[in-house]
């Protein structure tokens, strides 16, 4: 550390993706003082700069049909999706959209036409399309927007704890990772748009995601939900997508999704080599790691059961997002046969778009703490339940959130008193922030981050659960937290964000195992060998996870009884979809 | 091993790298102004400092190797 600086703004925006930069724009236009910061570069940050571009637009002018949308997303999410919300971002979609196109974002058009790709099919035309943003251009152009209107952005900040006055949240202090320069900000509202939660694996770069927006407010007491449940997305050969790309310019995320995803996501069938029963909504989370369970290794994807429809579709999904020429595209994926699926190539840890984070308590974002709001991948609005809603909703939930977390902390902001000073608590938080930097002696970051990675990557652990494993495995992960993490030491600033990350990702741990111990059933993403049915109606409910006196309490917050699925009708028709062991 | 070099010859100094890596892996040398890959080992293989680089001047390794896990570190 070499100087200690001190931001006083209204407002401290945590994170500069679609949803930080939504929230510092919408609250800097109601005239307040705005400061946002992020680990990475604003405008090239996190999932928003990694994403291909997909934004859910809902818009009855173009003849969508809200009760089609709503139904599908209910189906997929199996039944535990946030109505309300789900409706809400469905609602707010087309207004950002055109906030975005009015900053100077350009979508994707084809012959003269805002082009409309179905993300996910149903067999209603027109229904639960996607329109595209220009991939890696969207981005910076937030960016330049929130500089236009006068938010400071201060780049390259690791936020390490929240600061509470009573119960009330009244900043953040962090550091430059480059100077090494402690941060102390002060503000009337934070707002946590740090994205969502992963655990650094080798085979998915989703590293930025480490679960920093939730670790941190756990530990100033707020709620956190949606842990027992993750994305559902395969990695595949990764040197030869690499050979590939360097030919085409396709990048390696969105391809190995576009093969191993979406395809079985569609509703056509699964594209891994497996038995139909496998074909759950959560099927591409759980039939690999079923598959490699079986002893069934190594894993295809039997390209041959594509349909025509999908392979135009991710035809014309690789021309867009990179603009390479269709015809000059020679993927195996197009010559059709089996395709081997890398070792490992899974991931198992990402949390769901919209279906993990920071519980909300209102529809303007805010959280069980005074002064603290959360948008995008930190606020657990539901929107996704079980599953993911759908691909396009990742963005536009971020964009919906973002707006309303800006607005919802403009308008308390505005009603909120000056803080007094408390230089106890500020103190007290400061020497928890600055500890890994000051001790003497420890562990590495890489090595604790290794040692969370190998007690929860394996897919028998996170992906096929059991509640012997979970045990297990939570037994380890207790004693990271409790002996591993308080003696990280981080040998120069850049060290010291990784050592701040670790102990969020040990945290995490905790959260997706005991969230996954908890609820003893399988639904969507998640997964019990020893309870491998939906529990209608006892878990037509959420679990949401609190620190009570030092432990981590998972608590069962059932869903409204009017959004459960007609129990009338029989197991099969709610769940056409089966779980292994079923 | 994932990132693994920059061509000094071709590399024009501007810094779009270093903006484009989310893992703080590339750091500006203040004597050379040029950038360097300083934390290698953080690379997450996103390949947006080789793809965002206006001049080609960056590789990235198709692989990602693991660390040898140790009794302590």
């Amino acid at each position: 550390m070499t100087a200690e600086n001190v931001v006083d703004s209204d407002i401290l925006v945590i994170g500069g993706g679609m949803a930080g930069c939504f929230a510092a724009i919408k609250s800097r236009e109601q005239g307040l003082d705005v400061t946002l910061v992020d680990k990475g570069y604003v405008g090239k940050t996190g999932a928003t700069h990694l994403s291909e571009g997909d934004l859910r637009v809902f818009n009855p002018e173009w003849g969508h049909n809200l009760n089609i949308w709503m139904d599908q997303i209910n189906r997929n999410c199996e039944y535990i999706n946030n109505r309300q919300w789900t409706e809400i971002v469905l609602k707010d979609s087309y207004e950002r959209y055109k906030d975005l196109v009015s900053w100077g974002v350009k979508f994707y058009y084809e012959n003269g036409n805002l082009y409309a790709n179905r993300g996910m099919s149903i067999d209603a035309p027109g229904q639960f399309e996607n329109i595209s943003m220009i991939n890696r251009e969207y981005s910076p152009v937030l960016r330049k927007r929130a500089l236009e209107v006068g938010v400071r952005i201060i780049d390259r900040i690791m936020i390490g704890d929240l600061i509470k006055q009573n119960d009330t949240v009244v900043g953040a202090i962090g550091f430059s990772t480059t100077s090494g320069d402690l941060f102390i900000f002060k503000a009337k509202a934070t707002i946590i748009a740090a994205g969502g939660s992963s655990l650094k694996e080798v085979n998915k770069p989703t590293h930025y995601w480490t679960s920093d927006g939730e670790a941190m407010a756990y530990r100033a007491g707020a709620e956190i939900s949606g842990k027992e449940f993750k994305f559902g997305g395969g990695t595949a050969l990764r040197a030869d997508v690499k050979q590939r790309e360097k030919a085409n310019k396709i990048p390696i995320v969105n391809e190995v999704d576009t093969w191993a995803r979406y395809p079985g996501l569609r509703g056509d069938g699964m594209a891994l080599k497996a038995p139909p029963t496998l074909n759950a909504e959560g099927g591409p989370v759980i039939s690999g790691p079923w598959e490699a369970h079986s002893g069934r290794t190594p894993v295809y994807v039997d390209l041959d059961n594509f349909t025509q429809g999908q392979m135009d579709w991710i035809k014309y999904y690789f021309r867009r997002v990179d603009k390479a020429e269709p015809d000059k595209i020679d993927f195996d994926v197009f010559k059709r046969g089996k395709v081997k699926f890398a070792v490992g190539g899974l991931y198992v840890a990402q949390s769901l778009h919209g279906g993990a984070g920071i519980w909300p308590i209102n529809t303007k974002c805010a959280t069980a703490l005074p002064g603290l709001f959360a948008a995008g991948n930190s606020c657990a609005t539901m929107l996704s339940g079980a599953g993911y809603a759908g691909l396009g909703s990742g963005l536009i939930h971020a964009g919906v959130t973002g707006a309303r977390a800006g607005l919802g902390a403009a308008e308390y902001a505005s009603k909120a008193k000056k803080t007094s000073k408390n230089e106890t608590e500020q103190t007290r938080v400061k020497e928890i922030v600055t500890a890994p930097l000051k001790r003497k002696g420890g562990f590495s970051p890489a090595w604790v981050t290794q040692i969370i990675q190998s007690y929860t990557v394996p897919y028998f652990i996170l992906q096929v659960k059991h509640e012997e494993r979970l045990k297990a495995a939570l037994t380890f992960v207790e004693f990271i937290n409790k002996q591993l993490v308080p003696q990280i030491k981080a040998k120069d600033p850049h060290d010291w964000r990784l050592a701040i990350e670790t102990k969020n990702m040990a945290l995490n741990a905790e959260m997706m195992l005991r969230a996954s111990l908890f609820r003893t059933e399988s639904r969507g993403s998640h997964f019990r060998e020893d309870y491998p049915r939906r529990d209608d109606p006892a878990w037509l409910a959420w679990v949401k996870l609190k620190d009570e006196q030092g432990k981590m309490t998972p608590v069962k917050q059932p869903i409204p009884k009017e959004w459960w699925p007609d129990l009338s009708r029989p197991y099969e028709e709610r769940y056409p979809r089966m779980f292994p062991g079923e | 091993m994932s990132i693994e070099r920059i061509d000094y010859d071709l590399c024009t100094g501007c810094g779009i790298c270093i903006e484009s890596c989310t893992q703080d892996v590339i750091r500006m040398d203040e004597q050379s102004k040029k950038p360097v890959i300083k934390y290698p080992e953080d690379c997450m293989l996103c390949l947006y400092c080789e793809r965002d680089c206006p001049v080609n001047a960056i590789y990235v390794s198709p692989e990602k190797t693991a660390p040898i896990l140790l009794s302590w570190g």
